[in-house]
């Protein structure tokens, strides 16, 4: 790990302990990660992290080091969070680009080989590839700048005195390792091409994440699907031609600023800037990938395992979990988890919940994670029920592994859907279709009203049917000074939304959003003794405890209405982020639901398409009961999650959309009819 | 211009002729008060402040930096290492055909 494996510092480390904060600081670059472990005699907490700007020479050594004195934990009252010691050690993107892509190379390699897939045209594809990842180097230059001194765009550029200077090795690498990691990918995949479809789950395992650039590998691998699916044309014409159109409008639209969004949990995945080049990278690569994930499912429909699958899903699950506890044991497992499983951010430290943050062990968000055990589960119960494939007793264990995973995340919107959906599936399978609506309705009903009346009476329905609005309002910046009543709180504070409507427009500062929300309740058309529909959204978001976060992403989306029917670009977060200024312009907040996030991307017409292509190709081509029930878990999912933020929660949609053609599947179709 | 000279010393219009400097002993580079001073150091740990972007750029084209990384080219080196494993990889390939063999 360590380029400092043939040096010898000239004094040796000495204990990780404060009072050595200057010693460790006045000699940045000289102590290997190993060799700072050694020190760490457990009198204090010692937190290891990376630094992505480090220098060639100084990877994997020590570059920074920091004691951080007892804090309050924010609200926490009187609750602190320990004192800990914090030690970041140097990591290099051209070293990071090529160690993590011969790692990940090696895991793929482990893919059992299937028929040989002839590829056409490799170096064409080779170079286009390297080609899109030199737009992505070009367009987020204020995320590179940041992270690294030699970072420079010119292929060719000239001395002071007309001299061409060809010595940019920092470009030569990062270019010559894409075409090679280009190559590799081709060459490997090209005799397991067939067989990636049963291993997808393992991108569950692998993030692959390049610790310091904003990459994925699982980009690089499937945009060059995507390419070979281009140029056979094997992409979907009526798609590309509404998304080509989609894209002149989002460039023609973008507003080019130089800002550098902080991408934390996301990296790799969503842009950093705001740039023409940084949106054509993205708009080239989403398009690349999902057509590139299409092509692979698509071609490999007929050697599609269920049963292998199945098990792949119950290993990834378990290994997923284990890790995940594995990473709070040991610093250096904490590191190496990162680095070589390639993590969006460093697994848990602790086995338990911190500062009410739920227990994400591995993963970046709690919900993925959690809706991932509950995808494995839901597809195991009723995969094995429909083909009557028992389960292994390893498989049995793995499957409790998961259940405890699942509920371990505390995922209560993932336990209940799948709770329903499994419920569905066997009251359907024993009683039939019609009785069995009447039934579950009704179970339905007297459930709601069971809860309502036991947990929800104490709130009145003027509060429920407004709370995003209340949360939204709180969350704004408004620049008025409002009167007050007698227990001192202002009209905002007492949801006074007429008089909040009334304040100069200039002044109030509410998105487009939220006043269009506003404007709806306070003076929309009512019918008598029926909630409208924005109360109704409100009610269901205080029952799946979504009130203050979609308060903040209404505060925050203040889209024009172009920007509202066609969105801002793929993975384009910086408009939302910083265009309207509120009391959240800091930190990760994110809508915490990805319908709103691809609303954000592609607009009200870009979700309008994705979901009535969905629906309108099923209905067409008569799609088995398990995918239509794994797409209802997702789309109840995502309505509270952020899951498709993160791309291996896309890539397990992108597969269950492309379920149905799988010949497995297609037999269990037959079975049951 | 030259890369590492607007990374230490910032970006400038100017193209100045360093072997016209050089060559002239009386030279003097005015102070610019617009101009943030730079600390720059040498290989033998010689220290000197500079004062305009002239000067500056004057001493990183004399091998002067900020940043005792640049005494070592790490990208460069890398970037030979990684040559050379591609030829070798692909002598081995022909060779042998390990990638069909993984």
């Amino acid at each position: 790990m360590s380029m400092g494996f043939y040096s010898i510092a000239d004094e040796p480390a000495i204990e990780l302990h404060p009072e050595h904060t200057g010693f460790y600081q006045e000699r940045s670059c000289t102590f290997s990660i190993f060799e700072l472990i050694r020190e760490d005699r457990e009198r204090y907490n010692v937190e290891i992290f990376h630094e992505p700007s480090g220098n060639i020479e100084c990877f994997g050594k020590n570059s920074w080091f920091e004691y951080q004195p007892p804090k309050l934990i924010e609200n926490g009252w009187d609750r602190n969070e320990p004192d800990k010691i914090k030690v970041w050690i140097s990591t290099n993107l051209n070293l990071d680009l090529l160690i993590q892509s011969i790692f990940w190379f090696l895991l793929f390699s482990f893919i059992p080989k299937s028929k040989q897939k002839n590829f056409k045209n490799i170096l064409i594809v080779c170079f286009l590839n390297t080609v899109i990842f030199y737009l992505h180097l070009l367009g987020e230059n204020s995320y590179y700048k940041n992270i690294s001194r030699e970072y420079d765009i010119s292929l060719l550029s000239r001395e002071f005195n007309g001299d061409l200077y060809y010595g940019n090795y920092f470009l030569y690498l990062f270019l010559g390792t894409i075409f090679i990691v280009s190559y590799l990918v081709i060459s490997i995949s090209q005799y397991r091409f067939y067989n990636i479809v049963n291993y997808i789950p393992f991108v569950f395992v692998i993030f692959g994440t390049y610790s310091s650039l904003n990459l994925n590998i699982y980009l690089i691998i499937f945009s060059i699907f995507g390419l070979f699916a281009l140029l056979e044309n094997k992409v979907n014409t009526k798609i590309t031609v509404f998304y080509l159109l989609f894209s002149i409008y989002w460039i023609y639209n973008l507003e080019v600023k130089e800002l550098n969004f902080d991408v934390d949990k996301l990296r790799g995945f969503v842009n950093s800037s705001q740039t023409t080049f940084s949106m054509i990278y993205w708009i080239l690569i989403f398009y690349l990938t999902v057509s590139g994930l299409s092509y692979v499912f698509s071609e490999s429909r007929n050697y599609f395992d269920g049963k292998l699958f199945r098990r792949n899903l119950l290993i990834s699950s378990s290994l997923v979990f284990l890790l995940g506890n594995l990473t709070a044991l040991s610093k250096l497992t904490n590191y190496f988890s990162f680095y070589f499983l390639g993590l969006n951010k460093f697994g848990m430290r602790s086995q338990e919940s911190i500062a009410g943050n739920t227990w994400r062990g591995i993963a970046p968000s709690a919900e993925g994670m959690g809706e991932f055990f509950a995808f494995v589960i839901l597809f195991t119960v009723i995969y094995s029920y429909q083909q009557k494939h028992r389960l292994h007793y390893i498989e049995i264990l793995l499957f409790l592994i998961t259940l405890f995973g699942l509920i371990r995340s505390n995922n209560f919107a993932a336990m209940s859907s799948i709770f329903f959906i499994i419920l569905l599936f066997f009251l359907n399978e024993r009683i039939g279709s019609k009785k069995l609506i009447i039934i579950f309705m009704s179970f339905l009903i007297i459930i709601s009203g069971f809860a309502y009346s036991q947990f929800f009476r104490e709130f009145s329905f003027s509060y429920l049917s407004s709370n995003i609005l209340y949360e939204g309002v709180k969350a704004s910046e408004i620049d008025y000074k409002m009167s007050i009543n007698q227990y001192g709180l202002n009209q905002a504070e007492q949801a006074n939304y007429q008089y909040i409507l009334e304040i100069p427009e200039d002044r109030a500062n509410l998105s487009s959003s939220l006043r269009f929300l506003l404007e709806n309740y306070t003076y929309g058309y009512n019918i008598k003794y029926i909630p409208s529909l924005v109360s109704v959204v409100n009610i269901g978001s205080y029952l799946i405890n979504r009130s203050e976060k979609w308060g903040i992403f209404f505060a925050k989306y203040n889209p024009s209405i172009d920007e509202f029917l066609l969105g801002y670009g793929p993975q384009q977060i910086t408009h939302y982020y910083f265009d309207h200024p509120t009391k959240y312009n800091y930190g990760l907040f994110l809508p915490h639901s990805s319908i709103f996030n691809y609303l954000i991307f592609f607009g009200f017409f870009g979700l309008l398409l994705i979901s009535s292509m969905i629906f309108f190709k099923f209905k067409k081509e008569n799609v088995n009961k398990l995918t239509k029930l794994l797409l209802v878990f997702f789309f109840l999912n995502f309505i509270k999650s952020d899951s498709l933020l993160y791309l291996p929660n896309l890539i397990l949609f992108v597969l269950t959309v492309n379920f149905y053609k799988f010949k497995d599947s297609q037999n269990i179709q037959q079975e049951i009819e | 211009m030259h890369k590492k000279t607007a990374v230490i010393c910032g970006e400038s219009d100017l193209k100045p002729d360093f072997e016209e400097i050089g060559n002239n002993p009386n030279f003097v580079f005015e102070n610019d008060p617009n101009f943030e001073t730079v600390r720059l150091f040498d290989f033998d740990g010689n220290i000197v402040n500079v004062n305009s972007w002239l000067e500056c750029a004057n001493y990183v084209n004399g091998g002067w930096t900020n940043n005792v990384s640049d005494f070592i080219n790490g990208e460069q080196i890398l970037f030979f290492l990684f040559c050379s494993a591609i030829v070798l990889g692909t002598f081995f390939e022909r060779k042998y055909s390990f990638l069909q063999r993984i």
